[in-house]
């Protein structure tokens, strides 16, 4: 074994855009993902709004709760943010896209398979696929298939044209949206389990799209017909229309910024989080300390300080991670803010919260310049990043020198 | 007045980060089009010195039609996206919108490849305030280096790196009851130095990152 195969063999384990391996995940106390999986159990009605920023453990949350509902519940989980256009997106896309993914994924995986021949289901799903398809004019040619690749399916050409399909459903709304529905239901009853639906990466929406969605297209939300977890903008919580938004989610949860002091239930969170991936292998107790405090409570962040350090190690010829490794990885993790920051980003950094434009809080908090973090007694306190008080620090001491 | 402006590595960065990255996806930020111009001829010839893997330069409008085609039978594969930041503003925001939307694909299908690839984006200081607007969730999940024509230097006014160089090379000074000016004429007049090999490359990376610290 090489010398340096500790740390190569952390980086594998540590890659802060994946899920966590299998083993890997550590529940957060309280259980988040429990909570959520008990909240949507009453009815078919329920719905839950998630808030929370970008790197703070939704997803993994959600993947959580997605398998420890799957023995219940028909969990569908398409990739909604990767192939609609967040910009401009209605429910309607969401949940055409949806019916069709469960559709296609679904029968794939073992739900056909496992139908007796008889079920009429066999017959009712696929005529509402394509009825729903020919609606969108997305169904595939009928007839011989010409020799060459298979022709793509009505999941694939929406997908590849959702724009395409928003004019057409324009004409129609209410058909669409009852055939989408119908699908649905179909496929959830063949599974003989009532759907969950969790649609992930709606937070990344900028705030006049999910204002539009949330707020004029509203009622819609509590016509879906199963049960949802759906996250949002941040920003959208801080808007005094919110409470108009509130009233059709039948519970709004937050998912906000670890505490990192230590002796808190979010700084022992952060160890076993390292822990889990062998972070103690290849950093002193030092080093992993100062990550989860540079981390600002964010999971995400607190793993990528940790996999550029042993990167940085690993480069630097290291067997461990060392302080100047370390000092180097923090560097390059902040240096992206230095592209997303814009001049009058930086004056609101240096306001108090209360003085900072809602739209611009909106923003720097979705890329994560500012962090949300729950207050002991209730409440929330937004503070600035600390990676990103580095770059203001910086700024503050090349204007002093310019001064001078 | 604008923010500062951090540098954190040079050409050999690039092409070590792109080989052991934890996230198959780098941009390099050069200065202008002329350090993109010299990234993508180093990566030619440092990547195949430094591992077992070659740079297949694949053009921006191509990475999506890439991404469905099977990999590559050679090996390991560094994909080099060369003209990422060349174009009018329109063709920028259509370009990087569309690798936002990609980026779990790409993750997704770089990891998949055996053994893995990664994909290096060669971009330019002055058109990544645009990228970062199109793509800031490509952005939180890729490695960003802003590439510096030397090796890395730890800036004087920047605390916290030079505290952390210097602590290190202080430990090692007290190791080794030697100081790092030592260190130096004895390597100059090639008298031994008594330290063991990985502690002596560390301390001889530690002096140079800290040159103008020192000086």
């Amino acid at each position: 074994m090489s010398r340096q195969a500790p740390l190569s063999e952390f980086i594998a384990r540590c890659d802060p855009s994946e899920l966590p391996p299998e083993g890997a995940y550590v529940p957060r106390s309280p259980d988040f993902a429990s909570r959520l999986a008990i909240e949507l159990e009453p009815s078919s009605k329920s719905r839950v709004l998630l808030f929370g920023q970008t790197g703070v453990g939704k997803s993994t949350e959600l993947a959580r709760m997605g398998r420890l509902l799957q023995e219940r519940y028909l969990v569908i989980q398409p990739p909604v943010d990767k192939v609609l256009d967040l910009q401009e997106v209605g429910w309607h896309e969401f949940l055409i896209y949806s019916a069709l993914w469960a559709e296609e994924h679904l029968k794939v995986n073992w739900l056909w398979s496992s139908l007796p021949e008889s079920s009429y289901l066999l017959a009712v799903i696929p005529r509402m696929r394509d009825e729903l398809s020919e609606a969108l004019g997305t169904k595939e040619p009928s007839g011989q298939p010409p020799s060459g690749p298979p022709p793509p399916t009505a999941l694939q050409r929406f997908r590849n044209e959702p724009r395409h399909a928003r004019p057409l459903i324009a004409r129609g709304p209410a058909q669409f949206w009852d055939l989408a529905s119908s699908l649905l239901n179909s496929i959830a009853e063949a599974a003989n389990k009532p759907a969950v639906l969790i649609w992930d990466g709606l937070e990344r929406m900028p705030l006049d799209s999910a204002r539009n969605l949330f707020l004029d297209a509203r009622n819609s939300a509590s016509e879906l017909p199963c049960r949802a977890v759906i996250t949002a903008p941040l920003g959208l919580s801080f808007e005094n229309y919110f409470g108009d938004i509130e009233e059709r989610f039948r519970i709004i949860e937050r998912l906000r910024a670890l505490p990192c002091d230590p002796g808190t239930a979010g700084h022992d969170f952060l160890l076993s989080l390292a822990e889990a991936r062998g972070a103690s292998q290849v950093f002193s107790r030092e080093l992993i300390e100062e990550a989860i405090r540079l981390s600002s409570g964010l999971p995400r962040q607190f793993l990528q300080l940790l996999s550029n350090a042993a990167t940085q190690a690993l480069v630097d010829g290291l067997e461990r991670v060392q302080p100047e490794s370390f000092a180097r990885a923090v560097q390059r993790v902040t240096e992206r803010w230095q592209y997303q920051l814009e001049p009058n980003d930086y004056e609101a950094l240096e306001l108090n919260d209360t003085e900072r434009p809602s739209h611009i809080r909106a923003r720097l908090l979705r890329i994560g310049a500012l962090v949300e973090h729950d207050l002991p007694m209730g409440g929330l306190r937004i503070v600035v990043n600390p990676l990103v008080e580095t770059l203001l620090q910086r700024r503050r001491q090349e204007a002093e020198h310019a001064r001078a | 007045m604008p923010g500062p402006e951090l540098q954190s590595g040079w050409l050999d960065d690039v092409a070590a980060v792109a080989i052991s990255g934890s996230s198959p996806i780098t941009l390099a930020v050069c200065q202008d089009l002329h350090g993109v111009q010299q990234a993508r001829e180093w990566l030619q010839s440092a990547i195949p010195s430094l591992t077992k893997a070659h740079v297949e330069e694949v053009p921006a409008s191509s990475l999506r039609v890439r991404l469905q085609a099977p990999p590559s039978p050679n090996g390991r594969t560094i994909w080099c996206v060369y003209d990422a930041a060349e174009g009018s503003s329109e063709e920028l925001q259509a370009r990087w919108q569309e690798f936002n939307l990609l980026r779990d694909q790409l993750t997704g299908t770089l990891r998949s490849h055996e053994p893995r690839s990664s994909l290096v984006f060669l971009t330019t200081v002055t058109r990544m305030p645009e990228i970062s607007r199109h793509a800031p969730d490509l952005l939180a999940v890729a490695q960003v280096i802003t590439v510096s024509e030397e090796p890395f230097v730890v800036d004087p006014r920047d605390t916290l790196m030079v505290d952390s160089f210097r602590q290190a090379s202080s430990e090692l000074e007290a190791r080794y009851g030697l100081s790092t000016s030592e260190l130096a004429r004895r390597l100059l007049d090639r008298e031994p130095t008594g330290v063991p090999e990985p502690d002596l490359s560390r301390w001889r990376s530690l002096a140079g990152a800290l040159r103008e610290v020192l000086e």
